[in-house]
């Protein structure tokens, strides 16, 4: 009997340990960056290295933003980043809502055609997109970068299975009320669904945050970069100053950890509910 | 009566204009610029052009895939090297995060959130900013990785130029990137199955090999099979951090993936209808091993 039981404790034991010391894996390089960047880069290269800075030093973010338009990349990010969210939750949030909400012709030919976008992956439609932002003229601007994900199919779908859960008695009252249509949607449909907003909101400011791939073919002007064109040109610049690199990286995870803090609660939903990476 | 009115009939007229001043601008973008590039791209695969995409197209109809298929070793070895990461990934990365699953699922409620915020951390991170991070851990010279092996007495490994583990090491970036994020989805499903079936499977006197096996695993089959098709997808279509890494496509072309052939041949290259071609066959794979995948896992589903 005593036997089984100091068995079960060491295999608990071994789960908290493994468990923890994945988690410390895990979360240990981003702890790592943000020790580093206040290294100097004699520091930063010297073997054995030291865990914490001896120094806090601050070279490094004077580096990044002298040699670099730093500071005009990072406002590009948030000028994309918030333009991005907001049309795709002005246009998931309406078209969501009326694809809930009312009787149409055509209604289920639009919703399939919508949803049929979220098979084709943005990847497969890049060479297309590029001629096309070229004819309109649209390199090297925000527009060409905002403009293919304006529409976002699974945040349309998201809406849509979420009003369909709700009454629309608001919504009739509302009608009897007076108000317009469009007042409805504003006043009415948008507190209704906030809890689905919020995990949009999340899932696309990390999106548009991220993004690579779309902008280093639509952006080939320094000033016009976005963070992570700047990241990629710095690492590929050389790998020899980190401390300008992970400078650049750490200050680039803000806006992000903004967020995260903001709808933390909200985050580890977000996961299990959509499963969108 | 006009054909108009009796169709329109049994709609509210005030809800329909409504409806389609705000929708058909919305879909009209939509189509613009998510569904008819997708047709463009096959429209500008049946033609050919001149070298650096000079000169008048010409149609060639299916040359360009047959060139791709027969006649192109750098399409081959690319995706080679793609379903070698890909594989990877549905494997041990998928079952590593099971395993994060299964134990965060054992341990108190407290303790799970605690840990989970560390798990998902770098979602927030994000993959960038992740690469970043791992060209530091990954210098031969100064980095974590090597100065561990090093006090360990071990040879040193050059993580993203020998061409043997340079595809291993991006992959290592990405089950750090989503190890926390798949475990929570996994762990949702367990989640989910109600603590019942374990009760009245151990008054039946069944072990917890067998609870597990007979169980939890055929209770989670439907969504490791989602995981698995959406991974798939997902890392079939891996760029970003190749580009990070490797943008010169690693040792030897050892990192040479796809997405980066694609890119190189349609924006170095200026190969568009080419590329377009690829592009295509890309995603015919991806469709079809998605159908398999659902095929298999539908018909393992009737037990």
């Amino acid at each position: 009997m005593t036997r089984e039981k100091g068995f079960r404790i060491s295999k608990e034991v071994l789960l908290y340990f493994f468990l923890s010391l994945g988690a410390i894996s895990v979360a240990w390089p981003t702890i790592w960056m943000f020790l580093s960047v206040f290294k100097t880069t004699e520091e930063i290269m010297a073997v054995p290295p030291t865990f914490l800075p001896q120094t806090l030093n601050v070279q490094n973010f004077q580096d990044l933003f002298s040699r670099c338009p730093y500071f005009r990349s990072y406002l590009n990010s948030i000028i994309v980043s918030v333009l991005r969210v907001s049309f795709i939750v002005f246009t998931a949030s309406i078209c969501g809502y009326i694809f809930a909400k009312f009787k149409f012709p055509a209604k289920n030919a639009l919703f399939i055609l919508t949803l049929s976008t979220l098979m084709v992956p943005i990847q497969m439609e890049i060479i297309p997109l590029y001629l096309i932002i070229e004819r309109l003229g649209w390199v090297n601007t925000y527009q060409g970068i905002i403009a293919p994900s304006v529409v976002y199919a699974f945040g349309i779908f998201l809406v849509r299975q979420y009003m369909q859960g709700l009454p629309s008695d608001y919504i009739d009252a509302a009608r009897i009320d007076g108000l317009s249509e469009f007042g409805i949607y504003l006043k009415i449909a948008i507190p209704l669904m906030k809890p689905a907003l919020s995990i949009l909101i999340i899932i696309t400011f990390l999106g548009a945050w991220g993004d690579l791939l779309w902008p280093l073919i639509v952006i080939n002007s320094t000033e016009m970069r976005t963070i992570p064109l700047v990241l990629s040109a710095l690492s590929a610049a050389g790998r020899t100053n980190y401390g300008l690199l992970l400078s650049g990286a750490a200050l680039a995870t803000i806006p992000t950890l903004v967020v995260f803090f903001l709808f933390q609660t909200q985050f580890v939903k977000t996961a299990a509910l959509s499963g969108i990476k | 009566m006009s054909y108009f009115s009796t169709r329109f009939s049994g709609y509210n007229k005030k809800r329909l204009r409504f409806v389609y001043a705000i929708l058909l601008p919305i879909m009209v973008w939509m189509f613009i610029f998510n569904i008819f590039p997708i047709l463009y791209a096959f429209y500008l695969s049946l033609f050919q052009r001149g070298i650096m995409g000079i000169g008048a197209m010409k149609f060639v109809g299916f040359v360009n895939y047959g060139k791709a298929l027969f006649n192109d070793e750098m399409f081959w070895f690319s995706f080679k090297n793609t379903l070698y990461y890909v594989s990877l990934i549905c494997t041990i990365h998928l079952l590593l995060a099971f395993f994060v699953a299964m134990g965060l699922y054992k341990v108190t409620n407290r303790y799970r959130s605690l840990l989970l915020i560390f798990y998902f951390s770098p979602v927030v991170i994000g993959m960038v900013v992740g690469a970043v991070i791992f060209s530091y851990l990954y210098d031969p010279n100064v980095g974590l990785f090597n100065t561990i092996l090093t006090f360990l007495g071990l040879p040193r490994l050059y993580y993203l130029t020998q061409p043997s583990i340079a595809l291993p090491s991006l992959f290592i970036v990405n089950v750090w990137l989503y190890l926390g994020f798949d475990a929570v989805i996994f762990l949702a499903a367990l989640q989910n199955i109600p603590q019942d079936l374990y009760n009245s499977a151990r008054v039946d006197g069944a072990n917890s090999w067998q609870r597990m096996v007979y169980i939890t695993l055929p209770l989670m089959k439907p969504i490791a099979l989602f995981l698995l098709i959406t991974t798939f997808v997902g890392s079939f279509q891996i760029f970003s951090l190749v580009w990070m890494l490797t943008p010169d496509g690693g040792p030897l072309n050892s990192t040479t993936v796809l997405m980066l052939y694609i890119y190189r041949t349609a924006f170095q290259h200026y190969r568009i209808n080419y590329a377009c071609a690829l592009t295509y066959i890309m995603f015919m794979i991806t469709l079809a091993i998605t159908i398999v995948q659902l095929k298999i896992g539908k018909s393992s589903w009737q037990y």
